[in-house]
């Protein structure tokens, strides 16, 4: 788990988002607009209740106007264009006058068991308008304008797991629909874009005179949810190894499966083709102002021409045994890290009855308790064996700890500082593991093996949570981030980028070195279309052609 | 007022950091805190009382006393610290069948965060503590469960702490721990709707672990989280 692959990582099969749409399309679940409050500026209350097998889950949303000069994607923002909570069942009207009070000054409020996901978001100035006007004129927005953006409105957070109060974790576990990582959260942004969808059309019929026409089916498909991230996902990528593990575990097994594949049938090289031609088409759409990401995807872009090139000649690899394997080993061979990933992505998608599987094995407890028999002499030996690339780091050299990780009193937001330049660094956040390890390791040898680890952790506690972490990570095999998380060099958007990925978010759109935007649910089927035969068909959405 | 399990974990865990814990002990701390809310004791107040006391300077960091399974504080006089002691009797468990602390502060977050861990590691203790005022609170943990005998507990602080002693049992397939009605619905309740805490608690616990936060400048505000101030596009 290096930082530079993670941050070259693309949505899978088994992402959450695409387990989540499976699921839905699987079990039938219903979703029905319950109320619909809104006045001619989309401002007001609207409920959105999901029916699976066995329980039901309403989005309740609450849009409010405004001021330009409030809108801002950061944590410290004090209002949002929208604010919503999933709910946990139905809500009676005491529960949406409640929530009403709560909801739109989102931390500030306070939220109960009742409560499983509270988020927010704002609209794109640059989409939502534009939409507007030429639906309320009677015309279809232009499908370039709606690819340079993607989306109506961007979430900004999306809070579950007993934040502010709402529903533990714990409360859900055992739910099947939401046991899987961030399903209730990401049931909430798919809630938010049916919400956002039907909020531009309501709108553009108050503004028109008459000439209103309803957003086209599959321009409306093509518009997901955008949500702007920032340095929050990135300590949650640290301080979780062992869910990490899973996810990563499980996508390694995906891909080994795919290129144990002994032959390619004509059905699947066919299918190949099919998603080759639209991932090239994915990555023509993928525009970005970012000059790393945009030289990236033109990497990308020439990488997915050369495979074209490689299936397309007479003793292409996909005539011969493990088809899948041996292109893969070209690619690695060949091409830059992000189009090896962009291949990954692809080959998963090929075989569903090999990984879909694995989604069932990404959830975790996450709870590890210190193994006091281990000997100081084992402690070091699995040092050496597990975390040899933290012991190669040199924390000497000048720019090393450049860095540091902390949270600002100013609504908690996660930020990060120069350790020489900036207050603070006595308040650092303890993500800087490999420097962690590397102080354990020097102390261990110094100290010998005549005691014992339960005696050592009496006397140095604080080394107790590397331990924890050293100890679980022996089985936890891509639990760790294996790079210097505070160097000059270290860019955190690749820990953003890897989390998104497995969340199923596309079209990345970093704002800096620390700050992305992306698309989720675009090209998702709308509430209409979960029941569709092509429901589960929506990797790298394209724009529809023009009607 | 109400809070989550989760909230209640992160919260008690960043207020002992805040007054210089170490990360390692501060998490079993926040962990011991939920369970205790969760099984009906006033977790948030035990845990502040617990942490407070490290920052007033009541209770200290344990050591070895004179026998090799008996811990005391590092200073005579003080209270020894259960954030310090509690994930260190644990520890000496897995190697020796019994482990005494005398002087222990909060003796309630000592037998929560056994229980805890003996979920992880499969483990099953009795722990008897007698408080310097002669309350005496004795139990079992089993594997993730405990129950104290008798009645409630009284949340009372010792002035003089507690001589605590906790002794390993052997694991018994026969001995299975069923939850009592009562238990049950404890355990629901509090995942249905999160915890009771006492506002007071809260704001004292959220004060400590403002003390982990970076206080706002225009620098930090404006490149910190590499994002601009305004985002109308």
């Amino acid at each position: 788990m290096r930082l530079e692959r993670m941050g070259s990582a693309f949505q899978t099969r088994i992402s959450f988002m695409r387990s989540l749409v499976r699921r839905m399309h699987r079990e039938a679940w219903t979703i029905e607009q319950t109320r619909f409050d809104l006045d001619d500026d989309g401002f007001g209350v609207a409920v959105y209740t999901v029916c699976g097998p066995e329980r039901s889950y309403s989005l309740v949303a609450f849009a409010n106007p405004l001021d330009d000069d409030q809108r801002t994607d950061r944590v410290i923002a004090e209002a949002w264009d929208a604010s919503f909570v999933l709910y946990d069942g139905v809500p009676s009207d005491e529960d949406i006058a409640r929530l009403a009070l709560g909801t739109p000054r989102q931390e500030a409020g306070r939220f109960e068991g009742s409560e499983l996901v509270l988020s927010r978001a704002n609209r794109s100035m640059r989409l939502f308008d534009y939409v507007c006007t030429s639906l309320a004129a009677g015309v279809q927005p232009d499908i370039a304008r709606l690819a340079e953006v993607g989306y109506l409105m961007r979430t900004t957070a999306v809070y579950g797991n007993g934040k502010f109060g709402v529903g533990d974790r714990i409360k859900i576990a055992d739910r099947p629909e939401l046991a899987g990582p961030f399903q209730a959260e990401l049931l909430t942004v798919y809630l938010i874009r049916c919400f956002t969808l039907d909020q531009v059309e309501h709108v553009a019929k108050a503004r028109s005179s008459g000439q209103f026409v309803p957003l086209e089916r599959s321009r409306k498909r093509f518009l997901g949810i955008g949500n702007a991230t920032g340095l929050g996902m990135a300590p949650f990528l640290v301080t979780h190894p062992d869910l990490i593990h899973r996810w990563a575990y499980a996508r390694e097994s995906a891909l080994a499966r795919v290129r144990q594949v002994e032959e390619a049938t004509p059905e699947k090289i066919d299918r190949f083709w099919a998603l080759l031609a639209r991932a090239r088409q994915h990555l023509d759409e993928w525009q970005v102002e970012d000059s790393r990401q945009h030289a990236s995807i033109l990497e990308t872009r020439s990488g997915v021409a050369r495979i074209s090139e490689w299936v397309s000649v007479a003793d292409s690899p996909l005539v011969e045994k493990q088809p899948w394997d041996r292109l893969y080993q070209m690619a690695e061979a060949h091409l830059s890290v992000e189009s090896q990933e962009f291949l990954v992505s692809l080959l998963i998608e090929l075989y569903p009855e090999l990984v879909d599987e694995l989604e069932a094995t990404l959830s975790s407890l996450g709870r590890s308790s210190i193994d006091a028999r281990q000997s100081m002499h084992e402690l070091r030996s699995a040092i050496e064996r597990d975390y040899g690339w933290a012991l190669e780091i040199d924390f000497e050299r000048p720019g090393s700890q450049q860095h540091f990780w902390y949270t600002s009193a100013n609504k908690l937001e996660p930020r990060f500082g120069d350790r020489y330049s900036d207050v603070g660094a006595d308040r650092e956040m303890p993500l800087a593991i490999a420097r962690d390890v590397q102080q354990l390791y020097r102390q261990l040898k110094v100290t010998g093996d005549a005691v014992s680890l339960a005696q050592y952790l009496l006397l140095h506690p604080e080394h107790r949570h590397v331990v924890r972490r050293i100890q679980a990570n022996a089985i936890n095999t891509y639990g760790e981030v294996q790079d210097n998380l505070i160097d000059e060099v270290c860019l955190p958007l690749h820990l953003l980028r890897y989390k998104l990925a497995f969340f199923g978010a596309s079209k990345f759109d970093p704002k800096s070195s620390l700050w992305t935007r992306i698309t989720l649910f675009q090209g998702a089927p709308l509430v209409d279309e979960l029941h569709g035969e092509d429901a589960d068909d929506w990797c790298f959405p394209i724009a529809p052609a023009a009607h | 007022m109400h809070a989550s399990n989760a909230e209640l974990e992160t919260l008690a865990c960043k207020a002992a950091v805040g007054v210089g814990l170490p990360v390692g002990l501060a998490e079993d701390a926040g962990v011991a805190a939920a369970w205790l809310s969760m099984a009906g004791f006033d977790g948030a107040d035990i845990t502040c009382r617990a942490i407070e006391n490290i920052s007033k300077s009541k209770a200290r960091p344990v050591i070895v006393s004179s026998q090799p399974t008996s811990f005391c504080p590092d200073t005579k006089g003080k209270l020894a610290s259960v954030i310090y002691a509690a994930p260190s009797v644990f520890d000496f468990l897995q190697t020796t069948s019994r482990v005494t602390v005398s002087h222990l502060d909060e003796p309630l977050l000592l037998f929560a965060h056994l229980v805890c861990s003996s979920a992880l590691r499969e483990m099953e203790f009795s722990l008897r503590s007698v408080g310097s005022t002669g309350t005496v609170l004795q139990g079992v943990i089993q594997r993730g469960h405990g129950r104290l005998d008798g009645l409630p507990i009284s949340n009372q602080e010792e002035k003089d702490g507690s001589e605590v002693t906790v002794t390993m049992v052997g694991l018994s397939e026969d001995r299975s721990f069923k939850l009592t009605k009562k238990e049950m619905e404890l355990h629901r309740v509090a995942i249905q709707r999160g915890v009771v805490v006492s506002e007071a608690i809260w704001t004292k616990l959220q004060s400590l672990a403002a003390n982990t936060l970076v206080p706002e400048s225009a620098t930090s505000k404006q490149r910190g989280a590499g994002a601009g101030m305004i985002d109308n596009d």
